[in-house]
């Protein structure tokens, strides 16, 4: 029998040595020069600008949550990780997948293995909840992506993206059932990538749950479904061409909802994370931004993607930091944390102002393009700029909190971590930052790849 | 819109090609070291706090230096071309210096060090003065933008900057009062982002200006932050947001006009009744600072009203020579009474009186001023604010007359503030109540401003000729 202590730290040394490994092979991959889109030789699978930014993605993201797993004790901790690299490798999958069945299946191992990865990691009782949340979620949204796509490979009689965009319009009444699958498709990709109204249950998830794995949930689930988005709008640009279809319309629901809800209940929240998870949902409801009349534009969307990811990141470590050193993260225990604990509540303001604006940081920049960028209505916009003002009065609130308020005198000390737990989250923290920063002011050929993609593959 | 960039005239009308952009330098450090100093004075280690605090204004020292020198030889140009500078921020955006924006680019610069320098009603703090520099930088930004990111960041940067100010003043109600005044310029600021998005909306830059210059509904908001905030944050208010606010409710109304007369003529109408309604809140406020501010409001609501019922041609160069001379004279009457403001620690106007008896070279400061503020729509501009005034009159007799009043219940509620200030007996003997050295330095320099911008040839914006150079440009 192994002693319970040699397992612990034996699956410290794993899930740590993977995470860094993930993290330089991710930093490796950003940094390599750009090649021609690739189809392998079955036609199935495309290794273009969108695969290739998905991938680098996931691997940073499953490795810096694999450094975090602290909660779960030896065996578990590996067997989440586990969990967690099959649902990052589903997540792959998708991105590259140009037949249906197979972008199906990449988002049901994502959206399976990712809530197994919960109760695995976090032996906690709430993490049962979070990941039955999760499996529900996740089972909705595969399952009316099953029947969007049935449907549409029954109008084509195919399930290859690219020839359904050419045959789909082969019958004279298919349109309205085309479009009906399509709209599906939305409402499913909806569920993964947190656009109101389906963000209502994510912030339990994303908010309260450990930092890692809730942050690993908040960043990759979207690219999942921006996955299938872009996959099916490049591969029916010849039908949505012919049939007239007006994507910026399509959206425009969805694109004012996500500004304007998720801000106004950030509004009246009582919990960092939770708070936190709203502003960041309404940040990534603006990337529906770049959905275009007849399309979408890829690059606008992977880049927006890696600017919210790097806020997230900020945020979780920001967010680790107060609930280890206060114990959790209710808004009441945090009041006048700024002449308690000056550093912890400048950390936690700093990566509010980043889903805000920070000046000078990645995310803003590549949000500030695809405001500039985007082809929405004069309301919608109005929306937008309704959507940011509320989530700066959110922060607002919450800065008041930290550095105006008197703390109360019945709190107890703060906690004191050891020394390598503040330092994996303060180095987590500073690094995002300061990555954050170094893309703003344009390192290269980092800043480069994560502005502009390499060519994605479409129909047409 | 004018063919070249500066949010004098205007913020988001176009933005020059990236090959007339230098690398970052003087105007970035016009802008970026009070950043840095608000990020020592923030970040730095407590045990040199004071220190830093105590020498804070030195980080404002090299920008109004270099503005200053901008002015000097970009004056001996005598042309348009005589001051235009250029620079990109490595991150995106850039900044520009050209006629059209260096006289408040100039007067906020000037106004930045007397900011942290003036006496305060409380301790100075470190907190506070990082806020100073923030909103002087912040300002600076979006008098400098190039384009519209940069302009947008510098009004949410001011409105940040005054939230952190009224929170740290407002520290007997933990920070309440802030979030009023907060919320408001926020949604200024969200107005000039949603302004930037889309052209049809630039008509809510006239909604975001107006929040800015206090002009009815939201004069009471410009009342309350005046009330709390430290003497250094008025007068950076008055000159930096009244400067930007003016130019956002030009352009504003500019998109608005392309519309059609009838909503100009609604928003002037609107605008004129405000005037008078702002001079009406003026008179009866028992606080010296609600009354400087609604006399501000007043103002402001007057300025709009013609902008929007007058010719562009025939308001613009009188609004802006009358709004000039009116920030410079209320600088002087916010440096005459920070001493006593520091002293009684409250604006109520029941502790103030004798000052003409003790206190006669600052009395004469207090009414000079004042007299350069009743006489502003004369001196501004050869004279054309008094008679942009007189032709709305004769226009448009209702909203004229109203504007009208508005502007002159506004003045006779300064003027009865200041005349309560001298007359009398002192309720409290103030120590050394005459001006001191530091005062007689701001004198100074003062009016050696005021000479040097009275000076100044029609293309650099002399005192009269900061709206006839814009028309001028704009035209065919």
């Amino acid at each position: 029998m192994i002693p319970r202590t040699v397992l612990d730290r034996t699956a410290t040394a794993l899930t740590f040595a993977f995470g860094a490994i993930a993290i330089a092979v991710a930093v490796h991959a950003l940094g390599r020069a750009p090649a021609p889109p690739t189809l392998d030789p079955t036609g199935g699978f495309a290794d273009d600008g969108w695969t290739r930014a998905c991938r680098t993605a996931v691997l940073l993201v499953t490795g810096l949550s694999a450094i975090g797993l602290v909660r779960a004790p030896g065996l578990r901790r590996i067997a989440a990780l586990l969990a967690l690299m099959g649902a990052g490798a589903g997540v792959v999958l998708a991105a590259g997948a140009l037949e249906l069945p197979t972008l199906w299946g990449g988002i049901a191992l994502a959206t399976t293995l990712a809530p197994l990865a919960i109760v695995l990691a976090d032996t906690r009782r709430s993490a049962a909840r979070h990941a039955l949340t999760s499996l529900l979620l996740g089972a909705l949204a595969c399952g009316v992506l099953a029947l969007s796509f049935l449907a549409l490979s029954a109008l084509s009689g195919s399930t290859h993206v690219l020839e359904i965009g050419f045959q789909v319009t082969r019958f004279e009444d298919s349109a309205p059932f085309a479009l009906t699958a399509l709209r599906a498709a939305a409402v499913a990709v909806a569920m993964l990538a947190a656009w109101a109204p389906f963000h209502l249950a994510l912030p339990e998830l994303w908010g309260e749950g450990s930092a890692p794995l809730a942050g690993w949930h908040a960043v990759v689930w979207p690219w999942a479904g921006w996955s299938v988005l872009v996959r099916l709008s490049g591969g029916l640009a010849p039908a949505l061409e012919e049939w007239g279809f007006d994507g910026v319309s399509a959206v425009s629901l969805f694109l004012v909802l996500g500004a304007l809800l998720p801000g106004a209940a950030a509004l009246a929240e009582d919990r960092l994370g939770r708070l936190f998870a709203l502003l960041g949902i309404g940040v990534l409801s603006e990337l529906l931004l770049s959905v275009h009349a007849r399309g979408l534009d890829a690059g606008a969307v992977a880049s927006g993607l890696w600017g919210y990811a790097l806020a997230w990141i900020v945020g979780a470590a920001a967010l680790a930091g107060v609930r280890a050193r206060t114990g959790d993260d209710r808004l009441e225990r945090l009041l006048g944390l700024s002449t308690r604990l000056p550093r912890t509540a400048l950390a936690v303001a700093v990566a509010a102002f980043l889903w805000v604006g920070l000046p000078g940081t990645f995310s803003l920049a590549v949000r500030w393009s695809l405001w500039q960028a985007g082809a929405a209505s004069p309301l919608v916009l109005v929306a937008v700029a309704g959507g940011a003002l509320l989530r700066v009065l959110a922060v607002a609130r919450l800065v008041a909190m930290l550095y105006f308020r008197v703390p109360s005198g019945t709190l107890e000390p703060p906690l004191v971590p050891h020394w390598y737990e503040r330092g994996r989250w303060g180095v987590v923290f500073v690094a995002a930052l300061a990555i954050e920063v170094a893309l703003a002011l344009g390192a290269q050929p980092w800043a480069g790849r994560l502005l502009t993609i390499e060519p994605v593959l479409f129909g047409g | 819109m004018p063919a070249v960039p500066g949010p004098w005239p205007s913020p988001l009308a176009y933005v020059p090609s990236a090959g007339e952009f230098d690398a970052a330098g003087p105007l970035t450090l016009v802008v970026f070291l009070p950043l840095l100093g608000a990020f020592v004075l923030a970040l730095g280690p407590r045990p040199v706090a004071r220190v830093l605090t105590r020498v804070a204004v030195l980080w404002t020292v090299p920008g109004a230096l270099f503005l200053l020198a901008a002015a000097w030889f970009g004056a001996s140009g005598h042309s348009v071309a005589g001051v235009r500078w250029l620079e990109r921020l490595p991150g995106g955006g850039g900044f520009v210096l050209s006629v059209w924006n260096l006289v408040p680019a100039l007067l906020v610069g000037l106004t930045a060090p007397l900011a942290l320098m003036v006496e305060e009603p409380r301790a100075k703090t470190r907190g506070r003065a990082a806020g100073l520099l923030a909103l002087a930088a912040t300002t600076q930004a979006a008098i400098l933008a190039s384009g519209p990111g940069v302009c947008v960041l510098g009004w949410l940067g001011g409105a940040w900057s005054l939230f952190v100010l009224l929170g740290e003043a407002d520290a007997e109600t933990q920070g309440a009062r802030a979030h009023g005044s907060f919320v408001l310029h926020t949604l200024a600021a969200s107005c000039v982002l949603a302004a930037s998005l889309a052209p049809p909306l630039l008509p809510l830059l006239a909604l975001a200006g107006a929040i800015r210059l206090g002009i009815p509904p939201f004069h009471g908001a410009l009342a309350r932050a005046y009330e709390i905030l430290p003497t250094g944050a008025v007068l950076l208010m008055t000159v930096g947001f009244g400067a930007t606010g003016l130019l956002a409710v030009h352009d504003g109304l500019a998109a608005l006009a392309q519309r059609g007369n009838a909503a100009t003529l609604a928003v002037g109408t609107v605008a004129a009744l405000g005037a008078a309604w702002a001079g009406l809140y003026a008179l009866p406020q028992d606080d010296l600072r609600r009354r400087l501010a609604g006399f501000l409001s007043a103002q402001g609501a007057l300025w709009c009203a013609l902008l929007a019922l007058l010719e562009p041609a025939f308001a613009r160069p009188a609004v802006g020579g009358w709004a000039l001379v009116t920030f410079v004279a209320s600088v002087s009457v916010i440096v005459g009474y920070a001493r006593l403001w520091a002293f009684t620690r409250t604006g109520d106007l029941r502790a103030y009186g004798g000052l003409g008896h003790n206190a006669l070279v600052r009395s004469t400061l207090l009414l000079v001023a004042l007299a350069s503020l009743l006489a502003a729509p004369f001196l501004g501009a050869r004279g054309r604010g008094a008679m942009s005034l007189l032709a709305l009159v004769r226009t448009a007799p209702l909203a004229g007359l109203a504007a009208a009043l508005g502007g002159a219940l506004g003045c006779l509620a300064l003027g009865l503030a200041i005349y309560r200030t001298i007359r009398g007996r002192a309720p409290a003997p103030i120590p050394a109540p005459d001006l001191a050295g530091r005062e007689w330095a701001f004198l100074f320099l003062f009016a050696v401003t005021l000479v040097f911008l009275s000076s100044l040839g029609p293309e650099i914006g002399g005192l009269g000729s900061v709206w006839p150079v814009f028309a001028a440009a704009d035209a065919p």
